[in-house]
């Protein structure tokens, strides 16, 4: 608005001068000259009721609102020379962008981007439909290009198919069964599938990448520690016993459970010495069975007295038999004295089962008067 | 200008001068032989070529080599590169390289395994840097975990510290949490990367490892460290005398006690107790032919 009235005085000034100047003009040139100036004023008036009309019509579609009826004014007289001045650069653009047609299609220019701001910037000022036209020619043109440039980039692309060059991957490593999934086969891949697939490809990758290897250390990586550290006690000590540092395993290992076997061959062994050993001790008395066998102490000890001993028996190293008062006893039996005449006897082995309930037990603890067992422990 | 001086030459970073001058070449220009006290002190330091530079990325892949490896590398490097020039002496060829990494704090340091007494040369840092710190293979509460190994292998009487006992420090890690079966798996990657040594579950550090954190253990745990009574360097493995307490590397014993039938301690006299282990002769180990993975050690691990 201030533009309009300073271009007001100013025309009002020229005129006044102007009359000045020519005091002798006929009256109708100075009309024609009136006329003029109210055309111009006019004029000047229009354009800024159009600038201003085309600036709220571009609001108004920032806007959005919905003002579909055309402002009056467009459809006026509008200033030739600008519109005459918007056709030039839209043509001057369009030869350019011609031009340098192969330039923009094959260089990796950004040239055809500029000169579609530059149209958008010449849009701007657009009201009428001839230079809408020519707009759109050049649109025309530039969008033509954009498709050959992309057809540029497409033909490369067309040598290496990356579906099929992920499919070849998937097989190298061993994957082809995630082929079949439908859902994207990364989402239940977990760490070990990948990490094996990355290891395979390393693999074949450092047969073609020819690399040194790097620096491998580890003094360096700590951060300065803070020497907080309690003074160290004086560990000296003159005899260490193994038995001190517990029972505490220094590796943790699968339980061997097979070494069950040996613990039985072991037990049958020692059993044996200690029933040699009191055969030495007492030689050509016979010991009571049950007195070996009972631990008044505990039953299972006991069971499994009674199982070792019966390994013994089955090897050979005693014989069980029945007293004059019809009591089992253990005898020995030398292994020199197994070839003489002990055949018979050897061949013809018997079997028996020996049952014992906790009763039973208590019971015969009570009737043979068993204060300790005779197989003490070995721990 | 006079005659050139004898001086020892001194290499800045990686400049590799035309001819250095050093005592020994000198007097040989002289036409005299030189004098056997100076052949030793004088530390001939020759120029870089592609033998040296592949000696030493074949010895940055290893990390840590025994003697005998280090000659064949040597030999192949040669080889590969120059069939015709004298193979030089080991020490020397070390020497070259070592003049060259001195200014990157990065060193071959010899050393000697402490369990057999086989000399090893180990490619070790020698300084903190800001490039140090960052460069690391491990993660932090990795570094954290090797650490407190350290600690319990530093504090233990035997050297070794059970595997147990450094998981159940795991809680105690900082940065990430780590799991125990994770940490298991650390450990084994610190044994394959040649830090520790693992003997019925526990650890111990690995001749690599010892070369270079020395400093760092001597500076970090100035009171718990053991020296050796005889070669005065860091001690990890040993044996001790019960008497007076001192400490001797199992090879130092086998050298010390060579010749004696009745070991006696240095220090107070008293009889050694322990067995005295052989002296390592590489001539026996490589009539044996027996390689190191296949041989188990024969002597019990002694305190």
């Amino acid at each position: 608005m201030a533009d309009e009235n300073g271009s007001l005085r100013e025309a009002g000034a020229g005129g006044k001068t102007r009359a000045q100047a020519v005091v002798t003009i006929p009256s109708s040139a100075y009309f024609l000259k009136q006329v003029e100036e109210e055309e111009e004023v006019e004029a000047l008036k229009v354009e800024v009721a159009a600038a201003s009309d085309t600036e709220s019509d571009t609001s108004s579609d920032d806007l959005s609102c919905g003002k579909a009826d055309i402002d009056p004014s467009l459809l006026e007289r509008v200033d030739e020379e600008k519109c005459r001045s918007i056709r030039k650069q839209y043509r001057q653009l369009i030869y350019t962008v011609q031009q340098n047609r192969d330039d923009i299609v094959n260089t990796a220019s950004d040239s055809l981007t500029e000169a579609l701001e530059e149209a958008n910037v010449l849009f701007d000022a657009v009201s009428r439909t001839r230079e809408a036209a020519l707009d759109s020619q050049f649109l025309v043109l530039a969008s033509d290009l954009g498709k050959e440039k992309a057809k540029h980039l497409n033909s490369d692309m067309n040598f290496f198919n990356q579906v099929a060059f992920c499919d070849f991957l998937f097989i190298f490593v061993g994957l082809n069964w995630m082929e079949d999934d439908e859902r994207d086969p990364l989402n239940n891949c977990d760490d070990n599938i990948a990490l094996s697939f990355w290891e395979t490809v390393q693999k074949e990758a450092t047969s073609c990448i020819s690399q040194a290897e790097t620096f491998h250390f580890l003094f360096g990586s700590f951060k300065p520690e803070s020497a907080a550290r309690k003074p160290r006690r004086n560990h000296r000590r003159k005899v260490q016993k193994m038995e001190e540092n517990g029972v505490m395993p220094t590796k943790l290992r699968k339980l061997d459970l097979s070494g069950n076997q040996e613990a039985t061959e072991k037990e049958v062994e020692r059993i044996l010495g200690l029933l040699q050993t009191y055969f030495r001790k007492y030689p050509d008395t016979p010991v009571s069975y049950f007195e070996f066998v009972i631990d008044p102490n505990s039953f299972s000890r006991t069971v499994e007295n009674i199982f070792y001993v019966s390994f013994i028996i089955r090897d050979g190293f005693a014989r069980i038999r029945l007293d004059q008062d019809r009591l089992p006893i253990l005898e020995p039996i030398n292994i020199n004295l197994a070839g003489e005449g002990n055949d018979p006897s050897f061949h013809s082995r018997k079997q028996g089962v020996i049952s014992l309930s906790l009763q039973d037990w208590k019971n015969i603890v009570a009737a043979f008067e068993i204060s300790e067992a005779m197989i003490t422990n070995s721990y | 200008m006079g005659a050139p001086y004898p001086r020892s030459p001194r290499l800045e970073g990686g400049a590799e001068p035309s001819f250095l001058p050093s005592s020994s070449s000198v007097w040989t220009a002289l036409g005299r032989c030189a004098p056997p006290s100076m052949q030793g002190n004088t530390r001939r330091t020759g120029v870089m070529t592609d033998v040296h530079r592949r000696f030493l990325q074949l010895l940055m892949t290893h990390g840590v080599l025994e003697e005998c490896d280090v000659k064949r590398l040597q030999k192949h490097c040669y080889k590969v590169h120059d069939c015709n020039a004298t193979v030089e002496k080991l020490e020397d060829f070390i020497n070259t390289i070592n003049s060259v990494l001195e200014s990157l704090y990065i060193e071959i340091k010899k050393g000697v395994t402490e369990d057999d007494g086989r000399p090893i040369y180990a490619l070790v840092n020698l300084a903190t840097t800001s490039v140090s710190k960052m460069a690391s293979d491990f993660a932090e509460n990795e570094l954290d975990l090797f650490r407190k190994a350290l600690e319990l292998i530093i504090d233990s009487d035997t050297g070794f510290a059970s595997s147990t006992n450094i998981l159940n420090l795991v809680d105690q890690l900082k940065g990430k949490k780590m799991r125990k079966k994770e940490a298991e798996h650390v450990l084994q990657k610190f044994v394959q990367n040649k830090w520790l040594i693992e003997k019925e579950g526990e650890f111990t550090l690995h001749g690599r490892a010892i070369l270079e954190m020395d400093q760092y253990i001597r500076e970090t745990y100035p009171d718990a460290v053991k020296v050796c009574n005889i070669c005065r360097s860091l001690l990890i493995q040993g044996q001790s005398c019960e008497t007076c307490g001192i400490r001797m590397h199992l090879p130092c014993v086998a050298k010390y006690f060579q010749s004696s039938s009745e070991p006696h301690c240095p220090h107070c006299n008293d009889y050694w107790p322990h067995e005295v282990p052989e002296v390592f002769d590489p001539e026996k180990e490589r009539e044996t032919g027996m390689s190191r993975s296949n041989k188990r050690p024969s002597r019990s691990r002694q305190h």
